[in-house]
């Protein structure tokens, strides 16, 4: 008789319904080819040279010219006026 | 479940959590092969055994897998890292199919015409109307109990799956078992 107060009559219960699922062999190929095609795809992103990366790529370019551009403005103001007579 | 696949990893797993950060293809076949029977199974239960539904599911969790392998730090046994993440998928196809988590939580009335359960779950007719009393269980009940009854998870790691404390769980489980407990005994007097 189950006890549905004892929580081992309970775990019993659930391993009873709860049987393990074995997947169809299909859809375990399946699955499969489209990982490894994934992570050949993602290794290959990470092996491409910085131009071919814009993720990458544009924010260095914005860090570099935003530095350029600050250098500029600080050279304009302590520099420049020391030179000019 | 699953014999055939050891329980105690931690040393391979190290190393393929590593094969893995530094994009090694080879590791992703490796982590699939390990453990994509206990996950799919893992899905098909909380999916209410949907093939198509499960396959995606798993799918997704492994390409989120390999895509999180980075921010991995080792800190839990990589099922259960894997466990969380499936969770999240089956939780998140719940969200995107409210409609049927709606009829999730209609009352018992619904299958009232189903048999009272017997002494044992050996019948399969037993089993069913047990699947049917599960599959009203919210999702988050069903996952505490799956995981704590059928995988055998000790709470620290159902904590490390769920994203929740030790007491919030503890407290899930017992809440999880009473509502369980509650409906077989509808069902049973029914």
């Amino acid at each position: 008789m189950i006890n549905f107060d004892s929580e081992k009559d309970i775990g019993r219960l659930l391993k009873a319904v709860y049987e393990p699922v074995v997947p169809p062999p299909e859809v375990k190929g399946e699955v499969l080819e489209y990982l490894t095609l994934e992570a050949s795809r993602a290794s290959l992103r990470a092996s491409r040279p910085l131009w071919e990366r814009p993720n990458l790529l544009v924010p260095i370019l914005v860090a570099v010219i935003s530095g350029l551009i600050g250098y500029g403005s600080w050279l304009s103001l302590n520099l420049v006026p020391t030179l000019l007579p | 479940m699953h014999d055939a696949e050891p329980k105690d990893f931690n040393s391979k797993d190290d190393e393929l959590v590593e094969r893995l950060k530094s994009g090694e293809p080879n590791a992703v076949v490796e982590l699939y092969n390990v453990y994509f029977n206990r996950i799919y199974s893992l899905v098909s239960h909380q999916v209410a055994r949907d093939h198509d539904a499960a396959q995606d599911i798993v799918q997704e969790t492994f390409l989120a897998a390999l895509k999180s392998a980075g921010k991995f730090r080792g800190r839990s046994k990589v099922y259960t890292w894997l466990y969380s993440i499936a969770n999240r998928k089956v939780a998140d196809f719940y969200r995107r199919q409210k409609r049927k988590a709606k009829h999730e939580t209609t009352s018992l009335e619904n299958h009232a015409s189903e048999p009272p359960l017997t002494e044992t779950v050996e019948s399969e007719e037993t089993k069913q109307a047990i699947q049917k009393i599960l599959s009203y269980l919210p999702l988050h009940y069903r996952q505490v109990l799956l995981l704590k009854y059928v995988e055998e998870m000790p709470v620290s790691e159902i904590c490390q799956v769920v994203g929740r404390s030790p007491k919030s769980v503890e407290g899930l489980l017992t809440r999880a078992r009473r509502e369980l407990r509650n409906k077989l005994v509808i069902q049973n007097e029914g």
